[in-house]
């Protein structure tokens, strides 16, 4: 899940388009966005079907695998997120709550990478 | 498969096999930076701190480079929103010559941060009266 969140951040961070679309967000719409990058990886992984779908765990209910699996690569994600927007020199002086709004733009190209290479690997 | 687990919880054999420790950080790690990266926007929203931006510019360092004068300087934006297209202009006035003028453009000043620059100068701007100030932005 890392290095598949890792491969499709990388790809996109560099560009400039990545902080336009953070800049140009409202919090509401961050917040959405989050959401929908949780959901889009829990769906991936556990409902969609796509081959190489992970099956449920058989001892886990619906919310323990979402805290454990899926909350867990959405955290990969946003530090894998936040990795490389440090690397790229996007941080620097900026606030704490930019960082976050930069961090779930980036994060959803790096839960769907995560979600990625779960089915594949 | 399911007639197997059923057998054994019949039998009180406790069926879940340990949680990792790993999986353990890895989902509480998980929760809280999800939780903080959320909360953090959400007080954001709740906040409402998207007031239109204010940017103020403090001179950090004046240095003698070749050619004349390098004025370093930090634009810093004090309100919520973002700027973009941001132009600082310096402007040395002093008696007995023609001002000179130097212009920087930051392509964004995010909300509560802060961005570096510097401009040069052929006169001395330690002895002579030097401004510094964003002339203008353009919403991003």
């Amino acid at each position: 899940m890392l290095a598949g969140a890792l491969f499709l951040a990388f790809n996109v961070a560099p560009t400039e388009e990545m902080i336009l679309i953070s800049f140009q967000m409202t919090p509401w719409h961050a917040l959405a966005l989050g959401a929908a990058s949780i959901a889009v990886l829990h769906i991936f992984v556990y409902a969609i079907g796509f081959s190489g779908q992970e099956r449920l765990p058989e001892h886990g209910s619906l919310g323990r695998t979402f805290v454990h699996f899926t909350l867990a690569g959405y955290g990969i994600a946003l530090l894998m997120s936040l990795y490389v927007l440090w690397t790229f020199g996007r941080t620097d002086d900026v606030a704490l709550a930019q960082v976050a709004m930069m961090m779930v733009v980036l994060g959803f190209p790096a839960a769907l990478g995560a979600a990625t290479a779960r089915l594949v690997v | 498969m399911d007639r197997e687990r059923t057998v054994e919880h019949d039998n009180h054999v406790p069926s879940a096999p340990p949680t990792p420790w790993l999986e353990w950080l890895a989902a509480g790690v998980g929760l809280l930076l999800t939780l903080g990266v959320f909360g953090s926007i959400g007080w954001q929203a709740l906040e409402n701190v998207s007031a239109p931006p204010v940017i103020s510019v403090q001179i950090e360092k004046i240095v003698v480079v070749e050619g004349g004068y390098r004025v370093e300087f930090r634009a810093q934006n004090t309100a919520g929103s973002t700027a973009a297209q941001v132009e600082i202009e310096g402007r040395l006035a002093g008696e007995g010559f023609e001002a000179e003028t130097s212009r920087v453009l930051f392509d964004y000043v995010p909300g509560h941060s802060a961005r570096q620059g510097g401009m040069f100068f052929t006169r001395d701007p330690r002895i002579t009266p030097l401004s510094l100030r964003a002339t203008g932005y353009a919403t991003p």
